[in-house]
């Protein structure tokens, strides 16, 4: 479903990315581990657009998207959930939903976000309500719901339980693989909370100074020997 | 904005103004007209200031561009519908202009405190083309003897068919805009100014939208500019620059920007206190609209109108 190769891009002179090659299929929950500073968030942000590739491809469904701006990939189908999450705190939960139908080209919004719905409903009790004034766990929830309703192909996640508390971080993990089942989305997880990683994904990435150095299985983070080796924790 | 309220402050307003006629004399009633004329032209900035956060220091640019511009279509002799074509030359201008400054410093990613930079030098170089450019737009002294509204046999020039022509016209334009910022719009532009990246994450073209946002904006105020023209029967560079550009600031300040009625409200007000003021010591008036906004801006961060509220809410403090 996403596809990247050859991935090359940084903060002005200094590169951060030196090649990655990846690869999410429908209904797949890859995670990316790595070290601070090993160019997780980098490879999200240049995914998803808001940061451009200095080299390499990236493509959609086989669709190429390596020089679309943000706003195109969106509608091409990738979702990307930020670290912070990024709500829109003076909408209310409603409203922040209906702002996520844009990428989804002719379809009809009001179905979409009651299909979302059914996946949240706490938001749902809550949808007249302003996001800001929600706690980091629900806004969290809310940040997903919102990728969402742009019927995304691809959701790119960064940390979703970066500060939230324990089951709300283990419901994340539950949903993100129900979405992967039920509706064949592929998921680029970037996270450093292991239980999260282990209960969500298919496959898992070791990243390192800008590149993926290790391939290894969710059941391998288990073994502390492994971890040591690849992750250095 | 959301509750009702609006509405009916909307409803009495408009009622208010059309009795109006009835015991104001015809002076006092073209002076209020004046003044709802640049009432629509702070609303019209506060359509773009107010949703996006991003506030145009050169609005009077657009004011002016369809001042002059009305000025100069409708004194072209054996022209059909002189009035007409006037207002939507003006209007098209400055949309094409607004349309091109958008594109450039949209797209090229110009956002925050040098938009307003740029756009406050853009109404100093208008104002100095409006000066230099005399064999146009009549230099220092302006242009006179514009025609007044007139549209086919329709003859809009008297004071109280002018006076409503203004009325209904603002009416309109403020339904309109208001009717975009409440809806999805306005909920885009929210999200926008909330953060535009991820806005774009959610597929949104930010700098389209914005560019889209501020054509209208500074059209509103074209429209403003044209029908001042005409009831004034005059165009002078005042109309273009810098000062015009801070005093529609104060209106909205005053006002309450984001609420689009306010900076009606604000308007009207300042240009009375202005009137009052200045009838007996000329001198004082800048001193004292420049306290007045300092005030303003530390007690009332939302404009005269939230007193009404701020008022509510002492009593429900005092029930409690």
């Amino acid at each position: 479903m996403l596809t990247a190769s050859g991935l090359r891009s940084g903060y002005g002179a200094l590169p951060v990315l030196h090649g990655v090659d990846i690869a999410v299929g429908e209904g797949e929950v890859v995670s990316v581990l790595g070290r601070n500073g090993a160019g997780k968030t980098t490879l999200l942000r240049t995914l998803s657009g808001a940061l451009a590739a200095q080299s390499g491809q990236i493509s959609v469904g086989g669709l190429d998207v390596t020089r679309r701006p943000a706003f195109q990939r969106a509608r091409a189908g990738i979702a990307y959930v930020p670290q912070g999450r990024g709500i829109f705190g003076m909408l209310t939960v409603e409203e922040n939903l209906e702002v996520g139908t844009r990428a989804a080209v002719g379809s009809d919004t009001t179905d979409i976000r009651q299909r979302v719905f059914q996946y949240f409903p706490i938001l749902k009790e809550r949808s007249g309500q302003r996001a800001g004034t929600f706690s980091g766990g629900q806004q969290q929830m809310l940040a997903i719901a919102r990728a969402l309703c742009g019927q995304p192909k691809i959701l790119l996640l960064d940390e979703p339980a970066e500060g939230i508390q324990p089951s709300i971080v283990h419901e994340i993990g539950t949903l993100v693989r129900r979405l992967a089942d039920e509706q064949g989305l592929a998921v680029l997880l970037v996270e450093q909370n292991l239980d999260l990683v282990m209960s969500a994904s298919s496959r898992c990435l070791v990243m390192d100074k800008g590149r993926i150095v290790h391939a290894i299985q969710p059941e391998d983070l288990k073994d502390e020997v492994l971890l040591k080796q690849f992750l250095a924790l | 904005m959301r509750d009702p309220s609006w509405l009916i402050a909307f409803a009495i307003g408009l009622l208010l103004l059309a009795l109006l006629p009835t015991w104001v004399d015809s002076y006092n009633l073209t002076v209020l007209r004046d003044a709802l004329i640049f009432g629509l032209f702070a609303a019209s900035l506060d359509f773009f200031w107010g949703r996006t956060g991003i506030l145009c220091f050169g609005h009077s640019v657009f004011f002016g561009l369809g001042a002059y511009i009305m000025a100069l279509v409708s004194m072209t002799p054996d022209i059909p519908l002189p009035s007409l074509l006037g207002l939507l030359a003006g209007i098209t201008g400055a949309g094409l202009l607004a349309g091109a400054v958008g594109y450039f410093l949209f797209f090229g990613g110009v956002r925050g405190s040098y938009f307003t930079i740029v756009t406050l030098a853009l109404s100093v170089i208008a104002q100095q083309v409006a000066v230099s450019w005399s064999s146009v737009t009549g230099g220092d002294t302006g242009l006179i003897g514009i025609p007044p509204l007139m549209f086919g046999g329709l003859d809009l020039s008297g004071d109280v068919a002018s006076y409503f022509t203004v009325v209904a016209l603002l009416a309109t334009v403020l339904l309109g805009l208001w009717a975009l910022s409440r809806g999805r719009w306005g909920r885009i532009l929210t999200a926008i100014s909330d953060n535009e990246m991820r806005a774009a994450a959610l597929g949104h073209n930010a700098a389209l939208r914005l560019t889209m946002t501020f054509v209208i904006s500074a059209s509103t105020a074209a429209l403003a500019g044209a029908l001042y023209v005409a009831m004034a029967g005059l165009v002078a560079p005042d109309l273009i620059g810098l000062l015009l550009a801070t005093e529609v600031i104060v209106w909205v300040a005053v006002g309450g920007r984001g609420t689009l009625i306010g900076p009606v409200v604000g308007a009207v007000l300042v240009q009375r206190a202005q009137q009052e003021i200045s009838s007996f010591n000329p001198s004082l008036w800048p001193l004292i609209i420049g306290c007045v906004f300092v005030l303003i801006v530390f007690l009332l961060p939302e404009g005269v109108l939230s007193i009404g509220t701020r008022i509510r809410a002492l009593f429900r403090r005092g029930a409690a």
